[in-house]
């Protein structure tokens, strides 16, 4: 949707730029009666004409977004700035108010006096489809400008870029092979003379913009989500084991107890470790005793034995909990069954934090032999490997019954996913360096090998953490506007850190 | 006379066939190349196979090593111990917030990985030694039937075997000294 209507904005501020000075220039300049000279010429000057101004779009709006990105844009807060933007030039756009700031210059007139006109026509289109090297006839070309850089999206900047291009080149090539043609002559006399028509295609990019800013503005998640976020924030330090539940969210201070944070955005200390969330109460852990409770007041209102508990999860209908990492048991809330295991691994093998919703059970199972994620239905004890990876690990999903949030981490980087909880797509929230780092990839002295690839271009290495900080994204949970992740970090003294990082979802 | 000639001719004739010979022996020992190229001794330009810490170090079993000091890895490019569980620098257990220990992953011989990667089978044939560093390195192929190498062009016959071409190279540093 997104994508779609910053394409038309592109696509119809290109075209009203056919109505600068420059605009106009071409229709001329390519005409076969001008420097083409013939039709023949005419149609390959349109054609390198086109080309350029694609070039030109993409150089201008998919540099932007190349900007954006490296300043690290996306998110909610650049959408809302973004969508602010698009309202601004909409609402410049449909009062016809005055280009301002305007760029006052043009294309080098000599150029197709000297050059091949095909050359020239190539030129002259990279300038024009730049943008901004010559006169500008609507505050759609600043506000996608603005909009490629917020949201910092290459390959949305990419579309705008090829849109505009294409917007820029449409009007110069369908009149420039027909003008001195009363078709053509009537044509460009409309253009010159009827102020009515660059006066709709000003309104036309004013509902463009619009649509923009409402597709920005009232899904900025939608927006954000366009493209794979690369920044996650600090959510909380020193923190790790998080977990959301509404308007609840929890975590483990580590070497201390949990912690709750409330409706009303209190946060207390938990009387015990590793906190969970489920069916509107908090749970926590007193050595081997699980305790359940109200987040209001930490009343228990349930308490299970569990010797050798680890982490938990709990549902309004179960409770499972982790032991030595290689055996989860799981006993129903109403205790009408015993406590039984319901997965058990060998080590070194181990099974990662439990998440519940109603009686779905998802954990990692990781080994040296084995990276996967597993389904249990704790009701039908039906149990199914949701994700396998070879080469890579899986690690730590949450599910809230729907869809499935996990970390997967290879050599070349570690990715928190958002998918479906069966079969379907996923979408990458954020993504960083791999836990190791790794070397160049040549000895010293010598240099990486180009023959054979395309372009004589070698694939781009993975980026590297800095050197002597090994960072794991590890535990997970997952928000109603965002997901939640502990990043691990071990510095060169030896010591681990942990910090929850939140992504747009 | 005639003899201090034909001593003069026959030291110069012995001169030519030798420079012939070292040359032609030259350009049979040493190429020229071989230290054109991304690690010592390899002298095609295949390029490496995908190993978890850059250069396609393996060891005995062609599972990945670490470079510049041959310490396991595994296909995450973690250091690890014997046990195969991960380790920081100085030896020390990889742990979570709570001191317990990461999970260990899969440490897949490097050919094996790129058959995953790449989805067609691989094997690990030929190799061929030089001196490399002070020791002795062996270059080893990642071989397959697949018409083109990692590079993307056409691939070369190497050290591969029955009718498989080079795919990508990796070596295995013995400790035997040169």
């Amino acid at each position: 949707m997104l994508s779609a209507v910053l394409i038309a904005a592109a696509l119809a501020a290109g075209v009203t730029g056919a109505w600068s000075p420059c605009g106009f220039s071409m229709v001329e300049t390519l005409a076969p009666a001008g420097y083409a000279g013939r039709l023949r010429t005419t149609l390959q000057a349109c054609a390198t004409f086109t080309a350029g101004a694609l070039a030109g779009g993409v150089v201008t709006f998919g540099g932007l977004a190349l900007l954006g990105e490296a300043l690290g844009s996306g998110g909610t807060t650049a959408a809302a700035v973004a969508a602010v933007f698009a309202m601004l030039a909409a609402l410049g756009e449909a009062r016809g108010v005055r280009i301002a700031p305007q760029v006052r210059r043009q294309v080098p007139e000599s150029w197709r006096r000297v050059l091949p006109l095909p050359l020239a026509a190539g030129l002259y289109g990279v300038l024009l489809g730049l943008g901004f090297t010559t006169f500008i006839l609507t505050f759609a070309v600043w506000a996608l400008a603005a909009v490629s850089v917020t949201l910092g999206d290459p390959a949305l900047g990419v579309l705008i870029g090829l849109a505009f291009g294409a917007g820029r080149a449409l009007p110069v090539i369908a009149l420039a092979p027909v003008a001195g043609t009363d078709r053509g002559n009537a044509a460009h006399a409309a253009m010159a003379e009827r102020p009515a028509i660059l006066r709709g295609l000003r309104v036309a990019d004013a509902v463009a913009l619009a649509a923009c800013a409402l597709a920005i503005g009232v899904a900025p998640a939608n927006a954000a989500s366009a493209r794979a976020h690369t920044a996650a924030s600090i959510a909380l330090a020193p923190a790790s084991g998080p977990a959301s539940d509404g308007a609840l969210f929890a975590w483990q201070v580590p070497g201390q107890t949990g912690r709750l944070r409330r409706l009303d955005g209190s946060a207390v200390a938990l009387p015990g470790r590793d906190p969970t969330l489920g069916a509107g109460l908090v749970g926590w852990r007193e050595e081997a005793r699980l305790v359940l409770a109200e987040p209001g007041t930490l009343a228990p209102v349930d308490a299970f034995d569990a010797p050798g508990a680890g982490a938990f999860a709990f549902s309004a209908e179960w409770v499972v909990w982790l032991v030595n990492r290689t055996m989860l048991i799981a006993q129903p809330r109403n205790r009408s069954r015993p406590a039984r295991a319901v997965h058990a691994v060998q080590a070194p093998q181990q099974i990662g934090r439990p998440s519940l919703a109603g009686a779905t059970l998802v954990f990692h199972v990781a080994g040296r032999a084995v990276s996967q994620l597993v389904r249990v239905d704790l009701g039908s004890g039906a149990r199914r490997v949701l994700r396998r990876a070879s080469g890579a690990q899986l690690l730590n999903p949450t599910t809230d019954g729907r869809e499935l949030l996990y970390v997967r981490s290879s050599a070349t980087g570690q990715e928190l996913r958002l998918g479906a909880l069966g079969p379907g797509g996923e979408r990458l929230l954020y993504r960083t360096t791999p836990t190791a780092r790794r070397d160049t990839g040549v000895e010293k002295g010598r240099a990486r090998h180009r023959a054979g690839y395309p372009g004589a271009r070698a694939p781009r290495l993975a980026p590297r953490p800095r050197p002597g900080i090994t960072d794991t994204l590890w535990t997970t949970a997952l928000g109603e506007n965002a997901a939640y992740v502990t990043r691990l970090r071990r510095g060169q003294g030896g010591a681990t850190t942990a910090v929850v990082l939140r992504a747009e979802r | 006379m005639s003899e201090s000639r034909r001593g003069f001719l026959a030291k110069v004739s012995g001169g030519l066939i030798a420079v012939a010979g070292a040359r032609t022996v030259g350009s049979l020992v040493a190429p020229g190349e071989a230290e054109a190229y991304h690690f010592c001794g390899h002298i095609y330009s295949t390029d490496s196979c995908p190993h978890p810490t850059g250069l396609p170090r393996i060891d005995s079993r062609g599972r990945p090593l670490r470079a510049r000091d041959g310490h396991r890895v595994d296909d995450l490019g973690r250091l690890v111990n014997v046990d195969g569980a991960p380790i920081d620098e100085d030896g020390e257990l990889l742990t979570d917030a709570e001191d317990q220990p990461l999970p260990p992953a899969s440490r897949t011989p490097l050919c094996e990985a790129v058959a995953e990667q790449f989805a067609f089978p691989t094997h690990t044939d030929g190799a061929w030694y030089r001196c490399c560093g002070g020791n002795v390195r062996k270059l080893v192929d990642c071989c397959s039937y697949n018409r083109r190498r990692i590079n993307g062009d056409r691939g070369l016959r190497g050290y591969c075997y029955r009718g498989r071409k080079v795919f990508c190279v990796m070596y295995f540093q013995t400790r035997v000294p040169c």
